[in-house]
């Protein structure tokens, strides 16, 4: 043991800290992020969960035109189309990847650059864009990336990545039982996990190559938490009770723009990984 | 750039989303705060602690449009807040090192055991470990403690304290050669 692993041990780890000190400190940091925001938040709020449900819509509506045979009709609510989605997903096919095949993701996402921070943007701000690439294989087990041009691997360690399909293919397709698994997979520390979890199912959409039954849980959550928020429904399926779906209210109203865009997936052979 | 693709969002993608949506920074907040509040409670005791760590924060709330976006781990940045508010403390902090030591001094059996044996736990050492660290200077114990506390690299720590890499190496060095003038041990 040398001077500094000594100097390490020789202290007790701390105790946590305590709740109510914890609390404290999260509220008063709350109430400085707060602080400067607009007053009618309800309505900031409502036009997010309109803008998301214009976006869902528009998608549809192109997968719809796109799609052929079907005529097109406007969505009514967000509702109806994720409805619409989890029908369709339900019908998709998928060849798992083998263990050993590698996924390649490519990230494209627009920025403000470094130079404008701390400065009044403006809509004529321009964006930084930025491409970020990884790779990982199916199975979870090693992953890739590039350092200055050139491509390394490494293992990931402890838990699978999230985009890898070995994790996605584990979980459970009941939307309650895969709430309960995301909860644990995912659990922080600290009082509020609804956003946190709610954006790992955002990203278990966008980033991952997921089992069609898991894109339909998924949708039939959101399904089930919009008729909880109170959504003008046309779904044959009944609302779930507000005691299972109200964690997730705050973070559908709060839905925004992120994770970034997902471009395009590919399998790639053995022969062809890093 | 490229960052590899973290089980979990990156700090610098939080932070830069907090530009425009302060209340993500709370994500950074339920990640760390239990972190920089054992590393305050370490130096300072719990009671000051609760402050310090509140207070790294609030000041890392405020900075957060500062925040150089190309680095995806947040920890050497607020644990560089934390010193700062910790060098307000620089008093309690030497008085909290002073009394386990005092306690080791008044302990004889537990001198003659250390010279017998040759070889003690670091638990042992604390008394020693104490007062040696009471007397390192404070720029130097910053760079130490952010080591071997935080866990950060001394390039880390450098960047944390906002000195060249070069200087926390140096400063590593001096405090580590006055740990090792009562642990025995070289440094590696």
């Amino acid at each position: 043991m040398n001077d500094v692993e000594m100097l390490r041990e020789a202290w007790d780890r701390p105790e946590p800290p305590g709740p109510a000190a914890r609390s404290a400190a999260r509220d008063a940091l709350m109430a400085r992020a707060t602080r400067r925001r607009p007053r009618h938040r309800w309505a900031v709020r409502a036009l997010a969960v309109a803008a998301s449900a214009l976006v869902i819509a528009t998608v549809t509506t192109l997968v719809q035109t796109t799609g052929g045979g079907e005529p097109t009709i406007p969505a009514a609510n967000a509702q109806v189309v994720l409805t619409r989605i989890a029908t369709t997903v339900q019908n998709k096919t998928l060849t798992p990847p083998r263990d050993d095949q590698w996924i390649y993701t490519e990230n494209r996402a627009q920025s403000f650059g470094k130079e404008y921070m701390g400065k009044h943007l403006t809509p004529q701000t321009p964006l930084l864009n930025t491409v970020n690439e990884f790779w990982t294989r199916a199975d979870g087990k090693r992953v890739g990336y590039k350092v200055n041009g050139r491509l390394q691997t490494s293992a990931p360690g402890g838990q699978a990545p999230e985009n890898t399909y070995a994790l996605p293919a584990a979980l459970p397709t009941d939307p309650d039982a895969l709430l309960a698994e995301f909860r644990k997979i995912h659990e922080i520390k600290g009082a509020d996990q609804d956003d946190w979890i709610f954006e790992r199912f955002a990203v278990t959409l966008s980033q991952n190559i997921v089992p069609p039954d898991l894109e339909v849980a998924i949708f039939r959550y959101r399904v089930a938490v919009m008729s909880v928020i109170g959504a003008p429904s046309t779904s044959t399926r009944s609302p779930r009770s507000p005691g299972t779906t109200a964690p997730f209210r705050r973070g559908l109203a709060a839905r925004r723009r992120w994770p970034p865009r997902f471009d395009r997936e590919r399998l790639l052979e053995p022969c062809g990984h890093p | 750039m490229t960052r590899a693709l973290p089980a979990q969002t990156a700090d610098a993608v939080i932070i830069e989303q907090s530009w425009r949506e302060p209340e993500r920074f709370s994500a950074i907040f339920d990640h760390y705060y239990t972190e920089i509040h054992g590393y305050a409670t370490r130096r300072l005791g719990t009671g000051l602690a609760d402050d310090v760590a509140a207070e790294t924060f609030l000041i890392a709330f405020d900075k957060r449009t500062g925040y150089d976006i190309s680095r995806d781990d947040a920890r050497p940045w607020l644990y560089g807040i934390a010193s700062n508010v910790i060098a307000r403390h620089r008093r309690a902090e030497v008085r909290q090192y002073r009394a386990p030591a005092r306690a080791g001094m008044e302990d004889p059996a537990e001198e003659h055991t250390d010279r017998v044996a040759g070889e003690v736990d670091a638990g042992a050492r604390k008394p020693q470990l104490a007062r040696a660290l009471a007397e390192i200077a404070d720029g130097d114990r910053d760079v130490l403690l952010l080591v071997a506390w935080a866990e950060l690299t001394s390039e880390e720590a450098g960047r944390a304290l906002g000195i060249p890499a070069g200087t926390a190496r140096s400063r590593l060095h001096r405090a580590r050669k006055k740990i090792q003038a009562v642990t025995g041990k070289d440094a590696r």
